[in-house]
């Protein structure tokens, strides 16, 4: 009865989160064709000022498989501006679309991806590219996770040794007690010594 | 039992120095995150030519485009009828295109907005009289791209000579006291680029 109860449970949060999957691909209402709808030819025209600002196309015009891929992949690049976070190709929202619209018109008419990244951060700054150039102060962005992994290992390191030194002191201690020499002063990393040497002491007043 | 002068834990200085080195700079980074407005993203085009737009005007008429105003300053300003500000905002702009039109071009492009809902929300704000300034329609977005608009509204300070000399992220709205009237500023704004 128990088992039967946790199945049904387990079926109706599966079945719940199938529902829900299709609702949470669908694109918001606010941000869904709020302007007017472009036209084929608009659709492929470019900003009047691609050419001043990024130059003419270093390649030559892409269609089919090549001409969707490479969109998808700028569009994974660029941040959309209107978005929490997302990039032109996650965001479901009109900005997104009408910008990988333009990504689109750029990769057809044969501009490289550095010239389509280039051609939006002239106008947005850099803050438009979803990972920013690994250059200047941005260079702390790599930089501080590599040192910061680099100093974490090393402490790790220098902790294990530490314990494992403390390990290998301990049985050379207790082999001095037996011998009828003075012991071999053992390394005290927590300043027990002073405390030791004052119950020795007492000890010795004791039995005297 | 008296307490031993030694035993204190010893601290590893150059160890605290090298951690305080490093986490200072991060502390820095992070303070100076928190004055940071989020929305000022700056104006990358400041200085630089305003990029330049043929758009269909809203009213039917033929296409605007930026070199029809070349030899006046430009105000131009993106704007939509969903955004929550702008209708706030259009009366200082009519106020100041009324004021300045002589000497200053308004421009209003809608974003990502259909005529129909423009025209009527032009005629209901306008309360009939014709617009102070022509609207044009961005369709697709590519001016509202090549000028980096984030949202609306966003204004644009264009010279007579074509070059962007400055930028207003958000709204102008009236306000009782100087310090924080949008009239105030505009004008301001405008007076810089005469």
């Amino acid at each position: 009865m128990k088992r039967l109860a946790v199945a049904a449970l387990v079926l109706l949060a599966l079945g719940t989160m199938l529902l829900a999957q299709p609702a949470r691909a669908e694109a918001p209402r606010w941000a869904a064709d709020r302007g007017e709808t472009a036209s084929e030819e608009e659709q492929l025209s470019l900003g009047e000022d691609v050419a001043v600002t990024v130059g003419a196309p270093a390649g030559p015009a892409r269609t089919g498989a090549e001409l969707m891929a490479t969109t998808e992949f700028l569009a994974g690049q660029i941040r959309c501006p209107v978005c929490q976070g997302q990039s032109v190709q996650a965001s479901t929202s009109e900005a997104a679309r009408n910008m990988k619209q333009q990504i689109k018109a750029l990769v057809a008419a044969g501009y490289s991806d550095d010239q389509v990244l280039r051609y939006f951060e002239t106008s947005y700054g850099q803050f438009i590219r979803m990972m920013p150039r690994a250059e200047g102060f941005n260079l702390l962005v790599w930089i501080i996770p590599a040192l910061a992994l680099l100093i974490g290992a090393g402490f790790t390191w220098s902790v294990i040794r530490r314990l494992g030194r403390r390990e290998e002191t301990a049985p050379t201690e207790a082999e001095g007690e037996g011998s009828a020499g003075a012991p071999e002063p053992a390394v005290d990393p927590e300043g027990l010594e002073p405390w030791l040497q004052k119950v020795r002491e007492e000890l010795e007043a004791g039995h005297g | 039992m008296s307490r031993p002068a030694a035993g204190a834990p010893k601290v590893s200085w150059p160890t605290f120095a090298v951690g305080f080195a490093l986490i200072l700079p991060l502390l820095g980074i992070l303070l100076s995150g928190l004055f940071h407005d989020p929305h000022d993203l700056g104006n990358p085009l400041e200085d630089k030519n305003a990029p330049r737009f043929s758009l269909p005007r809203l009213d039917g008429g033929e296409l605007l485009s930026l070199d029809d105003l070349s030899g006046k300053p430009a105000i131009v300003n993106f704007w939509a009828t969903w955004c929550q500000s702008c209708p706030m905002e259009h009366p200082v702009l009519e106020q100041a295109a009324a004021e300045f039109g002589d000497r200053v071009q308004f421009v209003g492009i809608a974003y990502e907005d259909k005529r129909e809902r423009l025209s009527a929300w032009l005629q209901r704000a306008n309360r009939g009289q014709p617009a102070g300034y022509p609207t044009l329609i961005d369709v697709g977005g590519k001016a509202a791209v090549a000028y980096g608009v984030y949202g609306v509204p966003e204004t644009y300070f264009i010279d007579s000579g074509g070059t962007i000399r400055a930028k207003k992220t958000g709204p102008f709205l009236a306000h009782p006291d100087p310090q924080r009237d949008g009239r105030v500023e505009l004008r301001a704004m405008i007076h810089e680029l005469l």
